[in-house]
């Protein structure tokens, strides 16, 4: 039967979805289509390449494949629909487009897939999508609208609702899975079992942090270089994969905080490092991180000169340290402070003497320019004093108080994380 | 030569998608409701009286299906091409009065004569329409019914001109014409401006299905039950109208049945558990079995977010895990992926798991965003808070946790322990 003829194709073309590919063969695999289809799953697991090959394998049906990122409107939907199915004018409401619909119709069934089908929520007032799914019944004819999605159908019902579609579940691939998959993308077909190892390796380590099969394909042929280099030096045996894993295990880990960012560090210590500020600019940070993170009543016991009788202060600190907070101030995000706590701090904490210049404050503003402080409170210039918010996290001020020799941690009233 | 199997199978899918089926008749209860819309529209047609009505109900209760039926009845006793229109409107097509006086203008085939013609008012237009149909004298005037779905709709629109001009011509008596709207909206009288209101009839007919699970699974069986024809062998229809009705009495097609009435009595959802069930038929399958109906009921009904769940990266469902043990000891009240992460760096302190950094578990928590699983207070996700601090709540009950959880192939004993403390 032909019905069996293209699911054994498909299977042997998309392993691991058998389940799939057999039940959306059958739905569509005749002269009716369902009305409502929802597709969901994971990313990358395969749903747009499995409904894509299942609807061209079978013949009798028209198609039209949109990527609803795509559309900005509901007439970029409509008429890239349109076209697909044959016919090019403009559409701009859902009336005309019912009514081209049925005049595209030549009594094949028509399926419509949307791709990425959430983002078709916000479009219309968030009429769309009840519209979308009413088309079927509208216009009488045999449409199947399809939706694709990774969220569950829930978050799709608005409005006054949409009928129940039939759900088609998209499993994330098992670990065994996986490594299937990637082996089927050996760099060195002879040398499969060291490749075999090699994966393993990679999956052992990874695979607690990310499951999206694209992203494990990624870093397994970023390592493989890494991996080989000893084999083909001569230093380690190919079959002694103890020494194997030893070698790359340390490259793994460091690598590990890579997974999805692809790239060096961008955040927290090494930009830190790398960004050049003028000396007093690094205070000026400084002090609106401590700004922000102490609370107000506590500045007097924290920024004390010494030679003023400073001498509890440590045992201040400690005592302070032994409240356990319920929230701590850390976890709460910046608090806002006003700009002359910012300026007593930053005198506190510069060992030289400053005179206020219009240099400082100049360099304040660079600070907001740069994102690394937020202006809040009125828009109006002149009302009330100008009050701030430090945005830069803990690791990059960190880094900085590093540079400027400043022993952030002395200064810090919670010191939870 | 296709075989009975293959031609019962197209017989009954295009039975499930398109709701042509005497299986799926009219209920009981709702007779009465039929009639007296039937006698309302019969009186505009052959009495030239001006009506208008309004049937509400929730979705999947029948509107439609009810007037069609009236409407394939009223056109076995009066003659569609002289005595009366039908012009259907839709609230999701026609989403403003001017795209909704066109689709009538195509309705009533008047095209031509509008096209060189331009108008002043909406209620110009209107009436040119209502009097292109007039002949010579008032009597044989067509009457006109309108049949405005999603009627909630067509309260949106500015001024609710068509509304307003449609009631009006219907209370003052210019022209033969029935106004029936149908809304899943139980304050849809509310919805209409003043002006609107005062020239409604106010008749509202109730349509609500009693839920009875007897009635259920007789549809259940009257959806399957092949009717003898030329193409169908009538042992065929026999043995399979047989089956059909053992698989009803089947304890486990019935337990399963009785859950999803419970769940969901809607005739769509049984519809579309059938539709699963019965594209599996085949020459190797010939009959159903108990086994496929649950298997459907199972794929149709399964909670989304517990599947979904069971598709993430350990990290990820930790992350879950702490957010969720937060939102236990502050009850309910929102976090951030500071605390999140700090409540996740506490736990792994002292726990032989790979440990990851801020970055990782950042994009985890991206991720659980995309997903929907958590959901950014509303005004904090503005790009003046730094998306560390930027609050969430969690949109994943712990029965949905834990129920994925015990399904999670190969996890972590510690997570598990964990899930144990948390939820």
């Amino acid at each position: 039967m032909e019905n069996n003829s293209i699911k054994v194709t498909l299977k042997a073309e998309i392993p691991h979805r058998d389940q799939q590919i057999d039940i959306l063969v059958d739905i569509l695999e005749t002269r009716t289509l369902p009305p409502f289809l929802y597709v969901y799953g994971h990313t990358s697991t395969g749903k747009s390449l499995v409904v894509q090959q299942v609807i061209q394998a079978i013949e009798n049906i028209q198609y039209a494949a949109i990527q609803c990122i795509e559309c900005l409107s509901p007439r970029f939907l409509y008429e890239s629909v349109l076209e697909q199915l044959g016919w090019e004018d403009r559409c701009d409401s859902a009336n005309d487009f019912a009514r081209h619909l049925k005049q595209v119709y030549v009594g094949r069934p028509i399926c419509i897939v949307l791709d990425k089908a959430e983002r078709l929520r916000d479009l219309n007032d968030g009429m769309l999508i009840p519209t979308l799914t009413k088309i079927p019944e509208y216009t009488g004819l045999n449409i199947c609208i399809m939706f694709i999605s990774e969220i569950p159908f829930e978050k799709f019902r608005c409005g006054t609702g949409s009928p129940d579609p039939i759900h088609i579940f998209f499993p994330q691939y098992s670990k065994e899975e996986i490594l299937d998959l990637l082996m089927k993308e050996c760099p060195q077909p002879d040398n499969s079992s060291l490749y075999q190892t090699y994966l393993s390796m990679i999956l052992g380590v990874f695979l607690v942090a990310c499951r999206d099969y694209c992203e494990l394909r990624y870093i397994a042929s970023q390592h493989w270089d890494s991996f080989m280099e000893p084999i083909n030096s001569g230093e380690i045996d190919k079959t002694q994969s103890v020494k194997l894993w030893r070698h790359l295990e340390p490259k793994l880990r460091a690598s590990l905080n890579q997974v999805y960012v692809r790239g060096p560090d961008t955040c927290g210590t090494q930009i830190g490092l790398k960004m050049e500020l003028p000396f007093f600019s690094k205070f000026l940070i400084i002090a609106a991180y401590l700004a922000s993170y102490n609370p107000a009543r506590y500045d007097r016991r924290l920024f004390v000169k010494a030679k003023e009788g400073r001498k509890n202060k440590d045992k201040g600190l400690k005592s302070l340290k032994k409240q356990k907070l319920h929230n701590a101030a850390r976890l709460m995000g910046p608090k806002v402070f006003p700009i002359d706590r910012l300026m007593a701090i930053f005198y506190s904490i510069v060992e030289e003497r400053v005179t206020p210049s219009l240099n400082i404050f100049v360099q304040i503003s660079t600070l907001v320019s740069l994102k690394l402080l937020t202006h809040t409170g009125s828009a109006a210039m002149f009302q009330g004093v100008p009050k701030y918010r430090c945005n830069a996290g803990y690791d990059l001020v960190r880094s900085l108080a590093r540079t400027v020799n400043f022993e952030l941690g002395r200064y810090l009233y919670d010191t939870t994380v | 030569m296709t075989s009975c199997t293959d031609i019962c199978r197209s017989i009954l899918l295009e039975r499930m998608v398109f709701n042509t089926h005497c299986g799926i008749a009219i209920p009981d209860e709702f007779l009465e409701h039929k009639n007296y819309v039937f006698n309302l529209l019969k009186s505009t047609v052959v009495n030239g009286e001006n009506n208008s009505a309004l049937l509400i109900g929730p979705r999947g209760s029948g509107k439609t299906m009810l007037i069609n039926s009236v409407i394939a009845d009223l056109e076995a006793i009066c003659d569609v091409e002289k005595d009366y229109v039908v012009i259907k409107l839709h609230g999701f097509f026609q989403t403003d009065d001017r795209i909704a006086i066109q689709e009538i203008t195509r309705q009533l085939f008047l095209e031509e004569e509008t096209a060189n013609r331009t108008f002043g008012s909406f209620s110009e237009n209107l009436t040119f329409l209502l009097d292109s149909l007039k002949v010579a004298d008032r009597k044989a005037t067509k009457s006109i019914i309108f049949i405005m779905d999603e009627f909630d709709q067509f309260c949106q629109h500015k001024n609710q001109t068509l509304l307003y001009n449609l009631f009006d011509v219907c209370q003052s008596a210019q022209a033969p014409m029935a106004v029936i709207g149908l809304t899943c909206r139980m304050d849809a009288i509310s919805l209409f401006e003043k002006r609107v209101r005062s020239r409604f009839s106010h008749r509202q007919i109730y349509l609500f299905v009693k839920p009875d699970f007897q009635k259920y699974s007789e549809t259940f069986v009257s959806l399957l039950r092949l009717q003898p024809s030329r193409e169908l062998k009538a042992i065929y229809v026999r043995s399979w109208n047989k089956s059909a009705e053992d698989l009803a009495q089947d304890p486990l097609v019935q337990g399963s049945l009785k859950k999803v009435f419970n769940l969901n009595p809607k005739l769509r959802l049984l519809q579309n558990i059938l539709l699963v069930a019965l594209s599996r038929l085949g020459e190797s399958h010939p009959f159903l079995s108990s086994k496929d109906i649950v298997t459907a009921i199972e794929s149709q009904t399964t909670d989304c977010k517990t599947l979904q769940l069971q598709g993430l990266s350990v990290l990820e469902l930790q992350l879950l895990l702490c957010m969720k043990y937060l939102d236990k000891i502050y009850f309910g009240e929102p976090c951030n992926y500071e605390m999140a992460f700090y409540e996740y760096t506490k736990q792994m302190k002292n726990s032989s798991m790979q440990k990851f950094d801020r970055q990782i578990a950042m994009k985890a928590m991206e991720h659980l965003e995309t997903l929907e699983f958590i959901r950014p207070v509303e005004g904090t996700s503005s790009s003046k808070v730094q998306k560390e601090f930027v609050v969430y709540h969690i949109l994943i009950t712990s029965e949905q946790l834990t129920a994925a959880i015990a399904k999670y192939p190969n996890l972590p004993t510690e997570v598990k322990q964990l899930a144990d403390t948390c939820l």
